[in-house]
This record gives C-alpha cells, sequence and structure tokens, in this order.
C-alpha cells in the first residue's frame, strides 16, 4: 500500500508532466501549422518570381515569333508548336496501348497458371517501369527509335547526312542558278541519288512551281536575249544544290531526331502513369454492374466494352490527362532526342526536327544574359498557363462526370 | 452461357452457329491485342536493359576505359588528355549531395505537413492546401530549376558569399521542394488510412493529440511513411533538369554543398544535348552511368515494395 503522501506526491508530480504534455502538444500544432505554411509560401515567391519577370515579356509577338540571338526579338512559335505536335502525337500512341493493358490487367482474370503469372509479372514490371528516371527513357529512345538500334550508324560515318532505309511522302531535287538568277530544280529519285549534270532538255520546275525545259549554255556560247529564255537558262559549270520538298504525311525510317522519335519516347515515360490511373478508374467501377452484364450472357469483352469501360471513361480521362500534362513539361527525355537546337520553324510533319516549350526554357535559363532569363520566364508562364488549362479540363470532367 | 445454346445431344446442333462463332473469335482476337498491350510494357523493359547493358559494353571495349578504373577511381575527367579517368565515384557522390541535402528538406517537412493534414488541419484549411500542393506537385522540373537558378542561388550567395554560381546545395533544394509534394500527398494518404478507433482508443486513455499522433498513428502508418520517403528519393535520384541548369558541370568527389558538381543525370544530359560526337568514348559512358543511375533506381522501387507487403499493418 502507498501512504497517502506518495500518492498527492505522484499526483502533483502528474500535473506537472500532464501540463508539460499538453504545452508539447500545442507546440507541436504550431510546428504543424508554420510547417504547412511554407510550402505555400514557396509556391508564392516561385509564382511571384516568374510572374514579375516575365510578365512584361508577354505579347503576341513572343508567342509568334522564333528564336533569335537577341532576347527582345526571340519568341517561342516553333518551341509552341513542337510541344503540340509531340504531345497530340503522345497522346495518340499512348491511349489506346495504356488503356488497353488496364483492361487486360484489371478485366480479364485469366484462369490458367501460365497466363496468370504473366499478368503478375506485367504488373510488376508496370510498377517498375514508373520509377524508370525519365532521362533513361530519354537514352533509351534515342537508342530504339532515333537510330534504330543502329540502323543509321553507316551513315552517319559518311557526313552526317540522314539516310533513310524506307521513305514516302518526299520528294529531292536539284536546284541550278539560272543565267538571270532564278532557281530551276530537277527532280531526283532518292536522296542519294548522284548529283544532275546539267543537259539540254531536262525537264525541271521553276519557282512558281511551271514544269519547263532545260538549256545549258555551253562553254563560248552567248547568253540568250530574251527574259524567257533566260529564265531556263543553265550554265555547263553550274553544280547543283540538294533541296527536299515534304508532305504534311512524310514518313520515313529510322526516324531521326524527329517528333516522331519524340512522342514515343514521351510515351514510354507516361504510359505507366496512364496505366496505372486506368486501373485505379476500373477498379472503381462498381463490380455489381459488371456482374451484371456477366450474368445476362454478355461475353467478358462484350462486358467490358458495353459496361464498365464507359463507366470508367471519367477516371481513365483525369489520369490521362494528368499524365499528358506530365508531357507537356517532361524536358530531360527530349533533350536525348533533339538536343539543344536553334529551330526557327514550326514542324510541319512528324518527320520535322523540333524543339519543345520546356527545353527553350531550359536553353534560355541556362544563359548569363539577364534579358534571355526574362523571356525564358515569360516561356515557364506560357507553360504553366498550358498546365493550367489542361488541369482545369480535368477537373470539369471530374466533376461532370463522375458516378454518384 | 453458351451451352444453353450448344445441345449436344443433337449433332447437327454441336457446333454454335455461325454468328457465335463470329463472336468467338472476336473475343479471342481482342483477347490477343489487350494481352499484346500488357506484352508491349514487358518489352520496354526488354529494350531499356538491352539497350544500356549493349552500349555499357561497348563502353568498356573502348580503349582506356576499365571496369576497375570505373568502380574504383573516384575521379570523372573524360576530357583530360592523357588523364583520363571514368570513375563513377565522382557522380556518385555529386548525386548523393544534391540527394541528400534534398530529402533533409523533403521529408520533415513533407511528413510534418502530412500530419498536419490528416491530424490537424480544419476542412477549410484542407480545401486550400491540398490544391496548393498539386500545383507544386505539377509543375514542370525545368521551371524549379530556373527557380533555383534564379531565386534560391542568389540568396544562398546573399547569407554566404563564399557559394559559386553553380552550386550542389541549390539544385538541393530545388529537387527538395520538388520532392515535397509527393512525401505529402503520400504520407498523407497512409496516415489517414488507420481507422479511427485507433486514435479514439488512444484518446479515450487520456492521450494528448502529439501523443496520439507520435505514438499511434505514425507507428501504424509507417510502411506507408517509408515507401513515400523511398519513392522521393528514387524521384531525386533521378531528377535532371534541375541539376543540369543549378549544381554546375564539374565531376568532383565532394561533400562541400557550396561547390559546383555534377550528377549522374547531369552528365548524361550534358552528353545527351551536347555535340559530342557519337563514337566518343565520352558519349558511351553516358550508358554506363545510365546503367547505374537504373541499378539504383530499381533498387528503390523494390526495396518500396518489399517495405509496403513486409511491415503493412492491416485493419480489416
Amino acid at each position: 500500500m502507498k501512504s497517502l503522501e506518495n500518492v498527492l506526491k505522484e499526483a502533483f508530480q502528474e500535473s506537472k508532466s500532464v501540463s508539460r504534455r499538453m504545452l508539447a502538444a500545442e507546440a507541436f500544432h504550431w510546428v504543424c501549422r508554420i510547417t504547412a505554411l511554407c510550402s505555400v509560401l514557396v509556391l508564392g515567391v516561385l509564382l511571384y518570381t516568374v510572374l514579375s519577370k516575365g510578365l512584361g515579356h508577354l505579347s503576341w509577338s513572343f508567342l509568334t515569333s522564333s528564336p533569335h540571338p537577341d532576347p527582345e526579338r526571340a519568341g517561342i512559335w516553333p518551341a509552341l508548336m513542337g510541344t503540340f505536335w509531340t504531345c497530340a502525337a503522345c497522346g495518340v500512341l499512348t491511349l489506346p496501348i495504356g488503356i488497353g493493358t488496364a483492361i487486360f490487367l484489371e478485366e480479364l482474370r485469366p484462369k490458367n497458371r501460365m497466363m496468370r503469372w504473366l499478368h503478375a509479372l506485367v504488373q510488376l514490371n508496370i510498377a517498375n517501369l514508373a520509377g524508370v528516371p525519365s532521362v533513361v527513357y530519354g537514352i533509351v529512345g534515342m537508342a530504339a527509335f532515333v537510330s534504330m538500334f543502329g540502323l543509321m550508324e553507316r551513315s552517319d560515318k559518311e557526313q552526317q547526312s540522314k539516310h533513310s532505309i524506307f521513305e514516302v511522302g518526299s520528294r529531292y531535287f536539284d536546284q541550278f542558278l539560272t543565267v538571270n538568277d532564278a532557281v530551276l530544280m530537277v527532280p531526283v529519285v532518292f536522296h542519294s541519288s548522284a548529283d544532275t549534270v546539267p543537259q539540254d532538255g531536262l525537264a525541271a520546275i521553276d519557282l512558281n512551281g511551271n514544269r519547263v525545259i532545260m538549256k545549258v549554255i555551253k562553254k563560248g556560247q552567248s547568253i540568250p536575249a530574251s527574259d524567257a529564255e533566260k529564265a531556263v537558262s543553265v550554265r555547263w559549270t553550274e553544280t547543283p544544290g540538294r533541296v527536299h520538298k515534304q508532305t504534311w504525311y512524310h514518313f520515313a525510317v529510322p526516324f531521326g531526331r524527329s517528333v516522331l522519335a519524340g512522342s514515343l519516347t514521351l510515351m514510354l515515360v507516361i504510359l505507366p502513369v496512364v496505366i496505372i490511373s486506368s486501373q485505379e478508374a476500373f477498379r472503381s467501377v462498381p463490380p455489381s454492374l459488371r456482374e451484371a452484364a456477366l450474368g445476362m450472357g454478355a461475353t467478358s469483352w462484350q462486358a467490358v466494352w458495353n459496361v464498365t469501360l464507359p463507366a470508367a471513361v471519367p477516371g481513365i480521362m483525369t489520369g490521362s490527362i494528368l499524365a499528358m500534362s506530365r508531357a507537356i513539361g517532361e524536358a530531360a527525355p527530349i533533350m536525348m532526342i533533339s538536343g539543344v537546337v536553334f529551330i526557327t520553324r514550326a514542324p510541319s510533319n512528324l518527320m520535322s526536327v523540333f524543339t519543345v516549350l520546356s527545353l527553350q526554357i531550359y536553353d534560355w535559363a541556362g544563359r548569363h544574359d539577364a534579358g534571355f532569363h526574362a523571356i525564358s520566364s515569360a516561356a515557364i508562364i506560357v507553360l504553366l498557363f498550358l498546365l493550367l488549362f489542361f488541369n482545369s479540363i480535368a477537373i470539369v470532367i471530374r466533376q461532370k462526370f463522375s458516378l454518384p | 452461357m453458351a451451352s444453353i445454346i450448344l445441345d449436344q445431344s443433337n449433332p447437327a446442333r454441336a457446333y454454335p452457329p455461325r454468328s457465335l462463332r463470329v463472336l468467338y473469335f472476336r473475343e479471342w482476337l481482342v483477347k490477343f491485342l489487350l494481352a499484346c498491350c500488357g506484352f508491349l510494357s514487358l518489352l520496354v523493359t526488354g529494350s531499356i536493359v538491352y539497350v544500356l547493358v549493349n552500349e555499357t559494353l561497348v563502353f568498356f571495349a573502348k580503349p582506356g576505359v576499365s571496369f576497375t578504373d570505373f568502380m574504383t577511381s573516384t575521379e570523372w575527367t573524360p576530357s583530360l588528355g592523357n588523364e583520363v579517368h571514368y570513375g563513377i565515384g565522382a557522380l556518385v557522390s555529386g548525386t548523393v549531395l544534391v540527394s541528400v541535402i534534398a530529402m533533409a528538406i523533403a521529408l520533415p517537412i513533407g511528413l510534418i505537413t502530412a500530419i498536419y493534414l490528416s491530424e490537424y488541419a480544419p476542412n477549410r484549411i484542407r480545401a486550400v492546401l491540398k490544391p496548393l500542393l498539386e500545383i507544386l506537385a505539377g509543375i514542370p522540373t525545368v521551371v524549379y530549376g530556373f527557380f533555383a537558378l534564379t531565386v534560391i542561388t542568389p540568396s544562398l550567395k546573399f547569407l554566404h558569399p563564399e557559394f559559386n554560381v553553380y552550386n550542389g546545395m541549390s539544385a538541393g533544394i530545388a529537387v527538395g521542394i520538388l520532392c515535397l509534394p509527393i512525401v505529402t500527398s503520400l504520407a498523407e494518404d497512409a496516415l489517414r488510412a488507420v481507422p479511427r478507433a485507433l486514435r479514439e482508443g488512444a484518446l479515450g486513455l487520456g492521450s494528448t493529440k502529439l501523443d496520439v499522433t507520435l505514438k499511434v498513428v505514425l507507428p501504424a502508418a509507417l510502411s506507408g511513411i517509408i515507401s513515400a520517403f523511398l519513392l522521393a528519393i528514387s524521384r531525386a535520384v533521378g531528377e535532371t533538369m534541375i541539376v543540369a541548369l543549378a549544381s554546375g558541370s564539374q565531376p568532383h568527389l565532394t561533400i562541400d554543398p557550396r561547390e559546383a558538381t555534377q550528377t549522374m543525370t547531369g552528365w548524361m544530359v550534358q552528353m545527351g544535348s551536347g555535340d559530342t560526337s557519337q563514337f566518343d568514348a565520352r558519349y558511351y559512358s553516358m550508358y554506363a552511368v545510365a546503367c547505374v543511375l537504373f541499378a539504383m533506381t530499381f533498387l528503390l522501387t523494390l526495396i518500396g515494395n518489399w517495405v509496403r507487403k513486409q511491415f503493412r499493418e492491416a485493419y480489416e
């Protein structure tokens, strides 16, 4: 038995420790509040910096002009278009494959052991792929898509000229200078064809697209007097320059440092994200819907196509749009594919060389000139605005179509 | 379901009618295509491993490159004419330095913010703080790189003039900010998954809120929190654009955060973006570095999965 004195003593100490504990609890609450405030503060400083530096440089001409060595005249049009091209192609490629994989993993429950093992393997594999740094995807994309495991190596040794194994939608011309400094173009079959030798009677095209017949002025011959004849006459010493005209569907293998290679690489980066979020969307569809469909005699694919997939679409769309916004901001893998290059034209087809907005920001931010830092933050504002736009679409979809 | 239609006793109806056969075929085809999609992800992993291993072997076959030098040397000096060393140690030290600084910021702040969100914050504040963190998580990394270069580095130089223009500290802080929302959202999910009954039981026994949080909720959510930490570490190790912009390009073994340093990813970007010849040993060194990086992040993911499975507390 404790004596009364001891009990009282303990109670006294207890009350002291209680007040201490209460104090500690209150202190921790304040620590929490202040820490949580930190992240808000960081976001505030970040946005303030970007806006204060860049807002002044944001103008219509900034959006529609090309990069320039002078920051005051530089713009982001090629980069903006490059972002649109790559992300659109990336979305078109990623969505079917990502959703297909999610259906495979969630809806088709295999019965035999072999397939079940495959299932588990794919699932584990996707979890691992999600953790691979994007820059690693960049160099894998470079080996797999740009050079197609070394198919291009052969031509790289000879003068960097791009040599395609397969090509459609591109025509090559040899360009000749006529005596009155106009240009005649003689079509050639391949990019690697030998230079055309100027000859009388060669079929050619002038700058306006008219078909004309070339005339050669041989050594000692005089230059014709009439303008019409001058326009088709070429000196016999003239050497051609190789040019090409590409249609919008121009396609070549290997892909080279093209939009297509970039978007395939981005696909590798966001595919795990799309798969995992689509899987969650499928998992959140109530099982009763699926079971009702199966119970009425639907095959498993009919149940997926008519019942589960429509119910999962809002979730899939939200996840995919968030994945796409990651693709928009991703710079490291694109840098591996396209390099930091000075590009003044928007891409015109899937085989064009390109740059993207985030890469343009990287390029400008890395320079020492404060003028470039300013236009870099203007480009950041555009990029953040794009992301905001995408995210608000995701939010609208989530609000509008979510299941009750 | 088909057995209703199939009448086995009647030989004329032993086969499904044509429309059903079409249906079966379509079913088979769709399943095959979906399985192909699933297979594609295996193919991606396969090609990653193939490319990395293949090109790494090319690298080690180059003159002047040796595996022992790669593993043991602490100097990465590929551009010095006669003193060429490819010691991965120099690049790994850069990565470790940046990651440690980043984690020193992201882990405590992220965890405390998560605790605040899950245990303390009133709904009103939660409704503001959560979307703000989501915005922070959605900002592209190149923007953080810009932030590091134009805000963090000048502030560091203001506080302590010894800081280089490019330094590990600034990159580390930016990477930490990047990882903060990841830690917060994953740790918060783990904390929220702890059942209410546990909290109420502890409160009923006379605990303060702090006791409940630190002695009951936190241990119960530990597996989720640790795997959140591991994910954040692997993000920090693989982070590229921030270090490419802010940490400089001098690979050397250092623990001084004021100096310029180079990480593994920084080297890869320098080689990939620059005009290095595609047949140079320097260029192929990128693949060997990528191999090491891939192995590191793969290991972190595996450990994360293992921790989640091993230490999960199920309350059902």
